[in-house]
């Protein structure tokens, strides 16, 4: 028995005579006219499996849709990650200059008698070390004795207060072409360039913002830029972790 | 059946099943009973295969829920198809769940299935296959099988789209149908001897 002759004698048996009654129709319509009437054809977002069509059409631009969403929140991501780094690389600037370099202890013995341990370890000792921080010969052993972090020791004189954005800059160029020009003279001045950066960095870099934002009678000689770090850190940090 | 039962006279008016769904959604109130008298049929034959007297008012339901979700649909004559039967069928399931039975043919029905055809050849017992018997017919299958045949003859869905009213492989629904048809009409040959 042909299927087709089979298939064609049960849809002419099962459709024909079930066309449904006519009060089933108008049921339909009223069903139909008060979701219209609502809004309900127009207001209600289409989903998955109200989406029949053919599967060639359909799947190109649901794809192309959610490679859209995609990529609009992984730039939305990555926008915010690229705003929320945008302000480290000038701390990172910062820290790199040469100031940490001539921290080595091997040029330790060098500098002055040792004002004993007693200068606090870096910003934490904050009112007395401000007090003895000011003598003039605790420039190095400042730095020297505590290995203090050149965060904390730049962080005072890191020129970031509103005024000294522009010479915080110059400075900051300054200590990088100090940088630059210790690795072209090599490892034996490396120590010495060092030194010479962070006296540098000391005397120009840090002065100019120590002088100015500090309250200058605590730590007003110039050439203490460094060990005023601790010694400023005082009012220094006020400012310094303000940033 | 062909594989193409898709294809198939039913299929013939998809276009026009597709501009008047379309319209419809516009708010054309004629163009959606224009759509529901192209669909309708088939899809009372399927449920009366499947949910047997209770058809009408399973019917009913699902057209409650087609006007409500018109807005929502998107696809041609042969979607609005196959859409309105995932809809249906949902209901049924809904009912027989309710019902927690399959239709059981009635005694009538019983008795379509028992009757002598016709004559002896085959083309005259689908001659005159009669709704009662052939719903009879179907009621005797697998319910897999059943819905296969009353998805792709009575409500004229191509594979692909039946396979996903009934949430199966298309392979599977194509098999389940082929096997439905083969045992219908051995037992038509059968009452034909």
């Amino acid at each position: 028995m042909p299927d087709d002759r089979l298939t064609s004698a049960l849809e002419k048996s099962l459709r024909a005579p079930l066309s449904g009654s006519r009060e089933a129709e108008e049921e339909a319509l009223v069903a139909f006219r008060a979701a219209r009437d609502a809004g309900l054809h127009t207001s209600r977002a289409p989903r998955e499996r109200d989406d029949w069509t053919p599967a060639d059409r359909r799947r190109l631009p649901r794809r192309s849709l959610k490679a859209a969403v995609a990529a609009l929140v992984a730039s939305v991501t990555l926008g915010g990650v690229a705003v929320a780094t945008g302000s480290l690389p000038e701390r990172f600037l910062e820290p790199s200059p040469p100031a940490p370099e001539p921290v080595p202890s091997s040029s330790a013995p060098g500098p002055e008698p040792v004002l004993p341990p007693v200068p606090p370890p870096v910003g934490t000792g904050r009112p007395g070390s401000s007090a003895e921080g000011t003598p003039v010969g605790p420039v190095l052993p400042d730095r020297l004795v505590p290995r203090p972090p050149v965060e904390t020791g730049e962080a005072p004189c890191r020129p970031w207060g509103p005024s000294e954005e522009k010479a915080g800059e110059k400075a900051l160029e300054k200590l990088e072409k100090l940088r630059k020009a210790e690795e072209r003279a090599g490892g034996k001045s490396e120590k010495e360039s060092g030194d010479k950066a962070g006296q540098e960095s000391g005397a120009k870099a840090g002065p100019v913002f120590c002088r100015e934002v500090p309250p200058p009678g605590s730590d007003a000689v110039p050439g203490s830029a460094s060990g005023l770090s601790t010694g400023s850190s005082g009012p220094g940090q006020g400012v310094g972790g303000g940033s | 059946m062909g594989e193409g039962t898709g294809r198939g006279p039913i299929a013939t008016r998809d276009p026009e099943l597709a501009a008047a769904v379309e319209r419809a959604r516009q708010g054309d109130e004629t163009a959606f009973a224009e759509a529901y008298r192209i669909v309708q049929p088939g899809l009372l034959g399927y449920l009366r295969g499947i949910v047997g007297d209770d058809a009408e008012d399973v019917a009913s339901e699902a057209w409650l829920e087609i006007a409500r979700d018109l807005g929502r649909f998107r696809g041609d004559g042969a979607g609005f198809r196959g859409w309105t039967a995932t809809i249906a069928r949902h209901r049924a399931m809904d009912h027989l769940r309710r019902v927690r039975a399959r239709p059981r043919p009635t005694g009538i029905e019983q008795d379509v299935l028992e009757l002598p055809a016709a004559g002896d050849a085959a083309g005259e017992a689908l001659d005159a296959l009669s709704t009662e018997r052939a719903l009879a017919l179907i009621a005797g299958l697998p319910q897999d099988q059943a819905e296969a045949v009353l998805l792709r003859v009575v409500v004229g869905l191509d594979g692909p789209t039946a396979a996903r009213v009934l949430g199966k492989r298309p392979g599977a629904v194509r098999s389940a149908a082929h096997r439905g048809l083969k045992r219908l009409a051995r037992q038509l040959k059968g009452r034909g001897r």
